[in-house]
């Protein structure tokens, strides 16, 4: 069997993980959806070099973000999830994560159309993550999804950690969102203070503060 | 329901408050409750140009959606009206004046600090007459954080305007941001005739200060509802109260209640499919099958005909409600 999603054609699934159990576990239901899942048993290359590897082996992927454990990978699994995805290649992350993990993340949520816990891993939100995928690298976002130019204030800076906080007024003038400095471009960083404004491409439709993404960072 | 050429709706934004009117020459939006619904729904439609937008008060779920529309690229904005609120000091009531005021150096846009009384008629666009009912210069000239002649406090909520639209002559909907009760004495010590068939109910159901009773039996007297809306979110369980429905439905028989999304409330799960029921448009809940009304829409050919139909959303709401406060 197959999963045809559009002009996409899903046969087999490419399982990306440094645990053998868990890798086993995320194939079965990929199964369960009628699809074939390949085993990627590490250690993995360079991220160019992986990406050309992987994508010859498969139509699609499920990956778990703690890659670097026991030197399985010398990146994470959001980096290669997003560097799939951008590449128009339909990539899941499926993994736990704390609020630490999600920061990082957020730099590449925009090419990180689903991020799934395993509790909610099952064959339908796998489906329903490769349909998003394939839409979004088509143009077409959910309402979650979609990116707005917005306006965004600095909150406050915590210049040890490397992160600051923003608020976007227009989603909810309550919460402050952590955001790394280095997800601003070099030349906006001096803009970085407290109070000050900024636009940026925000999904404004997100129901929660970790699925938030940041693009387009512009200084006013 | 196939997307007219005049039309109202009442956007399901989760909790807050927003309406697009689009008439023969133009459109105007009346408060921008926060996140990307009013986008969405502008891009669905093909709006790329608002003519005025008219904001209630200056509370976070009437302005909060403003940001992205005056910092969208793909809609132009001709005017913003509001009242001053220098009581309310907020980092976002400074956000938004602080994009307004550099929109307008960039003459982008004009930008209003006076939304009362005697603006009536300033914004109309074709067929539909927009009244402001109040608040009266008096109460705008006294401002939040000030007194009213009885002594009373007043606060953003006192100062919403009240925006009532006329269909060539015939009312069509009352839209009072927060209204309370304060704001609501100053509409009817002037003997305002202040009836319309459907109602957004301010501050979403929940207590708008002062005796509740009182405050809604006035309601029902002044505005005479035969449907009364409820802009809420799943997920904020307080609102609607269910005295409000209560005391709605005693003081009006036969009133319809239309909530635009689910509360729990009213169900403590969510359906399993995505309503039939719902108008053809954008709606925040829709994607989490969270809308019990949806986004509700009056069609100027048809005014009386209010979308979703009140017969299939009352199945929907007998077979998703169970505890439903409208059954």
């Amino acid at each position: 069997m197959s999963l045809t999603i559009g002009s996409r054609t899903i046969n087999r699934v490419l399982v990306v993980d440094d645990n053998q159990a868990v890798r086993q576990d995320y194939g079965y239901s990929i199964e369960d959806l009628g699809l074939v899942p390949v085993y990627e048993t590490g250690p993995l290359h360079s991220l160019d070099v992986s990406l050309k590897e992987m994508s010859s082996k498969a139509d699609a992927l499920v990956c778990d973000y703690h890659l670097r454990i026991k030197n399985f990978s010398q990146f994470n699994g959001d980096q290669l999830v997003a560097s799939f995805n951008r590449e128009r290649f339909p990539a899941l992350l499926c993994t736990t994560y704390t609020d630490s993990d999600i920061t990082v993340m957020r730099s590449k949520r925009r090419f990180i159309p689903t991020l799934l816990k395993p509790a909610t891993y099952n064959p339908e939100t796998i489906r329903l993550g490769f349909e998003r995928c394939i839409r979004e690298g088509e143009g077409t976002f959910d309402p979650s999804r979609k990116p707005w130019r917005t306006l965004v204030r600095i909150a406050e800076i915590e210049e040890k950690g490397g992160y600051f906080y923003v608020i976007v007024p227009g989603w909810n003038a309550d919460e402050k969102i952590r955001v790394y400095l280095d997800d601003v471009p070099g030349e906006l960083r001096k803009l970085i203070q407290p109070s000050q404004r900024l636009h940026a491409k925000v999904n404004l439709g997100a129901e929660a503060p970790e699925e938030m993404y940041f693009s387009d960072w512009e200084g006013i | 329901m196939a997307a007219p050429d005049g039309f109202l709706a009442i956007l399901d934004v989760g909790h807050g408050n927003c309406a697009v009117l689009r008439d023969r020459r133009g459109v105007v939006v009346i408060d921008a409750g926060p996140g990307s619904s009013l986008l969405e729904f502008l891009t669905e439609h093909k709006i790329t140009n608002v003519d005025v937008i008219l904001l209630s008060h200056a509370d976070k779920d009437h302005i909060g959606g403003v940001a992205q529309l005056l910092a969208s690229k793909t809609v132009t904005i001709g005017r913003v009206c509001l009242n001053t609120d220098s009581a309310k000091g907020s980092d976002l009531w400074d956000d938004l004046l602080y994009e307004l005021g550099q929109a307008e150096n960039r003459k982008e846009l004009k930008f209003d600090v006076s939304l009362v009384r005697d603006d009536s008629g300033q914004f109309d666009q074709g067929d539909v007459h927009i009244e402001i009912l109040g608040p009266s210069k008096y109460l705008a000239g006294r401002g939040p954080g000030s007194t009213d002649r009885q002594g009373r406090a007043l606060t953003s909520n006192s100062l919403s305007a009240v925006i009532r639209l006329k269909l060539n002559g015939t009312p069509i909907a009352l839209l009072p941001g927060d209204v309370d009760e304060v704001g609501l004495d100053d509409l009817l010590s002037n003997g305002l005739e202040a009836k319309a068939p459907l109602l957004v109910y301010p501050h979403h159901g929940g207590r708008a200060g002062g005796d509740h009773k009182e405050f809604i039996e006035k309601i029902c007297r002044a505005f005479a509802p035969s449907t009364v809306v409820f802009s809420v979110a799943r997920g904020r369980p307080k609102h609607p109260l269910p005295t409000v429905i209560e005391l709605l439905r005693q003081n009006i028989k036969l009133v319809r209640i239309v909530c635009t999304q689910l509360t729990e409330h009213c169900a403590s799960r969510i359906p399993a499919t995505i309503p039939k029921h719902l108008a053809n448009v954008f709606a925040q809940g829709r994607e989490t099958r969270s809308c019990c009304g949806g986004t509700i829409v009056i069609t100027f050919d048809d005014p009386n005909n209010l979308f979703p139909n009140r017969a299939l959303h009352r199945t929907f709401i007998n077979s998703e409600a169970p505890t439903g406060l409208c059954r």
